[in-house]
């Protein structure tokens, strides 16, 4: 089961070209978003292998902290006085 | 634990992988935002959430598959509520998608890429 892990690991490499080169914001936070959805199922798998129930927390709290912080600069974006 | 549902995990995740590598493969190659919106983040979505389902089926019962579940569910309402964000947010900065013709017929459409204009 440690395969998948590298496996993942080379799609999120291959996911984060568009979070370096991405022509926009909105680019680089899809990238983001994706990138972070593949380290939250990385950190599952490691934690059903090791039988260790704290990656879990780690990846629950990893999913909420994401989505508020794309909320937030989005709504950051969407602003009147920002275009 | 059953040979059968090992097997069956291991389909499921495999299924995933491949799933989230052709998500990865989208958001390379589609050349607009909202192209790349809508091949990353439901591809992305169904994939993470197939590849927890394997390993709730591999974990059996116990409290690590309880809160596998509780992540299925979590990424299952979340992530696509970041995507329509993202969408809005690139609506609200005035970029149009990429499309060649409009379907409405009375309408003036002025694509803003260059080789769309010829």
């Amino acid at each position: 089961m440690i395969y998948f892990i590298y496996i993942l690991i080379g799609i999120a490499i291959f996911s984060s070209y568009r979070l370096l080169v991405g022509p926009t914001i909105q680019n680089r936070l899809v990238a983001l978003s994706s990138v972070s959805v593949i380290f939250i199922v990385i950190l599952a798998i490691y934690s059903i292998q090791n039988r260790n129930i704290f990656f879990l927390d780690l990846s629950i709290a990893f999913l909420l902290l994401d989505f508020v912080g794309t909320i937030a600069f989005t709504k950051f974006l969407g602003r009147e006085d920002f275009k | 634990m059953n040979i059968f549902l090992e097997l069956f995990s291991l389909f499921l995740m495999s299924l995933g992988s491949i799933v989230m590598l052709f998500a990865a493969l989208g958001l390379y190659r589609f050349p607009d935002i909202y192209m790349r919106l809508h091949s990353s983040t439901k591809v992305n979505t169904g994939g993470a959430m197939t590849i927890l389902l394997g390993l709730v089926l591999r974990s059996g019962i116990s409290a690590l598959s309880l809160k596998i579940l509780v992540l299925i569910l979590l990424i299952f309402i979340l992530t696509p509520v970041i995507s329509h964000a993202i969408a809005r947010s690139a609506h609200l900065q005035g970029k149009t998608p990429m499309i060649p013709f409009t379907s409405y017929p009375k309408e003036e459409y002025e694509p803003e890429y260059e080789f769309l204009k010829e």
